[in-house]
């Protein structure tokens, strides 16, 4: 980014001035700021030294250069801020992810002009990526990924878009905030302390020692929505027949709480709930039913897909404020 | 080694170092091309991974090893060739480190600099208007070369390209038009050596002006801001010699030093010149001049000349007079230099002159005599005169006698200064073109001429033309007539062909109006024009008050038109697209379709709203429904809706209404269309 500006006054004020939108964002005259660059500055530097060489010999056509390029300076200024506008921007939810890894956004780019836009790049924290030509009437899809550094929730940061297409004299560029946000996971911890109630069988705390040959084993159902990935019969499918899930017995099984007591020795809450966050893991991972107990809250005993989506909501959420969700 | 360039790069690179080298080609020595050539060959040889990028100290010495053959070849660096010259080597090296994207680009920028600068060296019509075409595909590749600009396809950066030149093209003409100009140079423009200009030399000696009878070459272009003066009196006064050394007439010291005194005893000619470069002070002015609208220039005696040697073209206006009288008071030291002779030699010549001397009192009838002789005797005019011997005029007058002008104007003098009559050669040009296409006239350096002046008591210096007594036709028709036998083939061909006449000054007209308009657009002529426009002040500040208010304002109508939306295409559905063009302009009007909103109710929603649109209105939106979902609707009403539309322009309908109510002109036939009384409330309650 070249001439768009970082300084933080200027950034205070773009936060007031665009702050995050709900819904999809139409780039409107308001939106777009344009600046020379420097190669602008350059350009206006070398027409001025022939300016003054036709002053000088009093030449006409290069007078007509000078003011011919001059001319053709100055309007791309109108194709460089025409390659924003009407541009239609519109956020994509990303995935919950645990924390240390990329929440991935993603921006649906799409115009109804009558010429493609050639030369956008995206502006994300420091980096800067050049678009793919988009063309008209298309939506195209651009992925944003966001490092997730804590657990709780991360936002979509304030994006910008520039383009100094058609000359490389101006760079217009737009500001914009789509007001999208998702969980962070508690990052796991390596490995758990068996919880409470998994005493019962010993050597159980790490997921994987489960399979076919496991005496739980009871047999396999067609997949349904919310099923594990770990819970797929791989071979199955690899032999064609069909996409389903192992099911194990469940009556054998016993009940998994995890329990925030469990680690109140562990000085650091970040830690327990990433050792509650690998037990919950292991817990799907051998289909037991579980539950978890927090200072704040509790989650009643279940199983399956969502309901490890629930556990881990939890502890992501784990002692912030309340926010409206998205 | 750098990473290696798309083919692509390379390509459009070398198109642009080729455009912007090709008006250079001619003039700039060669190994500056070869240089440039080489570097190009690097480029390429580097791009393909023959040989390793070179490093900076290579191209360091490299660059000093031009500037210095540059300064030694020119004698200068700052000169406009040698100044060329360095930008080519420059560009040259600036291409063997393009290594990144900015690289690139300034190479483009050098090339807009270099083809820039190529005028400097010629603006002439079809090479000057031909490399202002090179700023098209240098624009365009200076497009396709942008970083990150995601390969648009040639053809959309060449129309993108063009858009931005046309639109570009009514603020250089406003710059052009009123950006000051000044009147001299902001620093010495250096003249520089090895441009040989044709035109008349400070001195006169036989075959001195036969080598310019044979040029085709212009010598000026003057147009009359009254009547165009008869053939016969186009003598185009350029300079007086005075002194002869036996072979040669020149000046050996400043002939006058100020004015001839001058009685005009006519009107006064007034017209303007446009002089061709021609290496030379002098200024031809119609005999014989009066006055001189150059502040630069100065007259010494009745000859014009400019402070330096004019080394590009120049205009000026003057004003003669036909008829006069010129210094009729003797300067004695002025009689003196004007009967002075050598010595010695031409013998025969001083015999006859003194035998005039003796036999007619009157000096007029010693000229008159003169005149009979090269009359009567078989003397003949052409531009091949054998040569002469030691006594040269003997020679002419009594052995070979024939010459061209400068032969009879210097026998002439000389038998006038051995009869005792003051005399003195004059060149010039006599005669001159008709130009009817533009209203012209074209003097070549064909028509260079020397002719005599006597001094005659009581009537002043006089003009005596020897060559009009021998040849007559060559002061009539011009030199090109009286020397047909003589010229070329082509240079006949191209005289006696009507067609081809008709094609040659058809181009001289077009080139003398780009030379006037174009290239002659001085602060002088800027001063008249805007004058006549109705400019009140053509003070800088003034100017670039209005350069700004007008560019600005012509780049804010350009960024309005661009920014319209551009209408919505079905593709390929006429009356889709008929019925969307018409939505958008009711949206625009103020009326936006509502979500759920058919199309029949949209209308009739508009039509009771603006009573101004209720007919057209009715009838499009019968004419729509038919179309969409009628069961045969004919082709012609598919057009006829669409013309329609296109007609139907909502805002300027509620306008005119408007406008109509408020002056009272509503006519009976208006009413009478079924519309409401108009209400002015309800008219006023509908405006958004």
């Amino acid at each position: 980014m070249r001439a768009m500006p970082h300084h933080a006054w200027v950034l205070r004020w773009v936060s007031r001035r665009h702050p995050p939108v709900t819904g999809p964002i139409t780039v409107d005259r308001r939106r777009i700021y344009i600046l020379p660059t420097r190669q602008g500055w350059g350009f206006a530097l070398l027409l001025g030294t022939m300016l003054l060489a036709a002053l000088n010999y009093g030449n006409s056509l290069m007078f007509v250069v000078c003011f011919w390029m001059g001319g053709v300076a100055f309007l791309t200024m109108h194709h460089t801020h025409r390659n924003l506008l009407g541009l239609r921007v519109a956020g994509q939810p990303a995935a919950p992810v645990f924390a240390g890894s990329e929440a991935v956004f993603g921006l649906l780019l799409s115009h109804t002009g009558t010429f493609p836009r050639y030369g956008l790049r995206l502006h994300h924290a420091d980096q800067t990526r050049a678009l793919a030509p988009l063309p008209a009437d298309v939506e195209t899809a651009v992925p944003v990924a966001v490092p997730a550094l804590q657990r709780g929730r991360v936002d979509l940061p304030r994006l910008g878009l520039s383009t100094t297409y058609p000359l490389g004299l101006f760079e217009a560029w737009t500001w914009i905030h789509p007001k999208l946000e998702t969980l962070v996971y508690p990052c796991p911890a390596p490995h758990a302390p068996p919880p409470v109630g998994a005493g019962l069988r010993s050597g159980i705390g790490t997921a994987g020692d489960h399979g076919e040959g496991s005496e739980d084993y009871r047999g396999l159902r067609s997949y349904r929505s919310g099923d594990g990935a770990h819970t797929i019969a791989w071979r199955v499918l690899a032999r064609e027949r069909g996409l389903v899930v192992k099911q194990f017995s469940e009556a054998n099984r016993p009940e998994w709480r995890l329990d925030w007591a469990q680690f109140t020795h562990e000085a650091d809450a970040e830690r327990i709930l990433s050792l509650l966050c690998r037990q919950a893991l292991d817990a799907h991972a051998h289909g037991a039913p579980f539950g978890l107990s927090l200072p704040d809250r509790q989650v009643p005993l279940g199983s399956g897909e969502d309901h490890l989506q629930k556990v881990l909501r939890a502890l992501a959420l784990y002692g912030l404020p309340t926010r409206e969700t998205p | 080694m750098s990473p290696r360039e798309p083919s692509r790069h390379i390509a459009l690179l070398l198109g642009c170092v080729a455009i912007a080298y090709l008006p250079h080609l001619t003039y700039l020595p060669l190994w500056v091309g070869g240089v440039l050539v080489g570097c190009c060959g690097a480029l390429v040889a580097v791009a393909a991974g023959w040989i390793p990028a070179p490093g900076r100290g290579l191209r360091f010495v490299l660059a000093a090893l031009g500037l210095t053959t540059v300064a030694l070849q020119y004698g200068r660096i700052n000169g406009a060739d040698s100044g060329s010259a360095l930008l080519t080597l420059m560009l040259g090296l600036k291409l063997l480190e393009t290594r990144t994207d900015r690289d690139r680009i300034l190479v483009v920028y050098l090339c807009f600099f270099l083809l820039g600068s190529g005028f400097l060296h010629d603006q002439a019509l079809p090479g000057g208007a031909l490399a202002l075409l090179g700023l098209l595909p240098l624009t365009c590749a200076w497009i396709l070369l942008q970083e990150g600009a995601g390969r648009p396809p040639l053809r959309l950066a060449l129309r993108t390209a063009a858009l931005l030149l046309a639109q570009a093209l009514p603020l250089m003409l406003v710059l052009f038009l009123l950006f000051p100009r000044l009147s001299g140079p902001l620093w010495s423009i250096p003249r520089e050596t090895g441009t040989a200009r044709i035109g008349l030399s400070d001195h006169m000696a036989p075959g001195a002006l036969t080598a310019l009878g044979q040029s085709g070459g212009v010598a000026f272009r003057t147009r009359f801001f009254g009547e165009v003066p008869p053939p016969a009196a186009r003598y185009w006064r350029a300079l007086v010699l005075w002194d002869y050394d036996g072979l040669t007439w020149r000046n050996r010291q400043p002939a006058e030093i100020g004015p001839t005194p001058l009685i005009p005893r006519s009107a006064a000619i007034a017209y303007e010149i446009t002089l061709e470069p021609q290496g030379q002070p002098w200024l031809p002015l119609l005999d014989v001049p009066a006055r001189i609208e150059m502040p630069e220039a100065r007259f010494t005696g009745r000859e014009a000349l400019a402070a330096k040697p004019v080394d590009e073209r120049l205009r000026y206006e003057a004003s003669s007079y036909a008829s006069y009288r010129l210094a009729p008071e003797p300067d004695p030291a002025l009689m003196a230099r004007a009967l002075a002779l050598p010595k010695t030699g031409n013998a025969a010549t001083r015999a006859l002159a003194q035998e005039w001397q003796a036999r007619f009192a009157d000096p007029a009838e010693r000229a008159r005599a003169a005149l009979r002789l090269f009359r009567e005797a078989p003397f003949y005019y052409t531009l091949q005169p054998p040569p002469l011997g030691p006594d040269g005029i003997d020679d002419f007058l009594f052995r070979t006698r024939r010459g061209f002008c400068e032969h009879y104007a210097g026998a002439f003098v000389f038998l006038m200064r051995a009869a005792g009559v003051p005399a003195r050669v004059v060149t010039g040009y006599q005669g001159g073109e008709t130009n009817p296409l533009g209203d012209y006239l074209i003097v070549r350096q064909a028509d260079a001429h020397a002719w005599a002046e006597v001094w005659l008591a009581g009537q002043g210096w006089v003009r005596v033309d020897p060559t009009a007594a021998v040849a007559p036709e060559r002061i009539e028709d011009g030199a090109a007539v009286a020397l047909a036998g003589e010229l070329p083939a082509p240079v006949r061909l191209l005289r006696e062909s009507a067609a081809l006449q008709r094609l040659r000054l058809g181009w001289d007209a077009v080139n003398y109006r780009w030379n006037d308009w174009v290239l002659g657009y001085g602060p002088d002529k800027q001063r008249t024009m805007l004058t006549q426009w109705g400019f009140d002040s053509v003070e800088p500040g003034r100017l670039m008050g209005w350069v700004t208010l007008l560019t600005v304002g012509m780049s804010a109508l350009i960024g309005w038109w661009m920014g319209r939306r551009p209408a919505p295409r079905s593709g390929g559905d006429p009356v889709a697209d008929g019925f969307t063009r018409l939505r958008c302009r009711l949206s625009r009007a103020g009326h936006p379709l509502r979500p759920g909103e058919g199309p029949r109710d949209y209308l009739a929603r508009c039509a009771a709203a603006e009573p101004a649109w209720r007919a057209a209105l009715e009838r499009l939106s019968a004419d729509y429904l038919a179309l969409r979902y009628g069961s045969h609707p004919a082709a012609e009403q598919q057009a006829r809706f669409r013309r329609a539309v296109r007609r139907f322009h909502p805002r300027w309908l509620r306008l005119r209404r408007r406008w109509k109510v408020r002056f009272g002109r509503l006519r009976d036939r208006d009413s009478a269309d079924g519309l409401a009384p108009i209400n002015p409330d309800e008219s006023a309650r509908t405006t958004p």
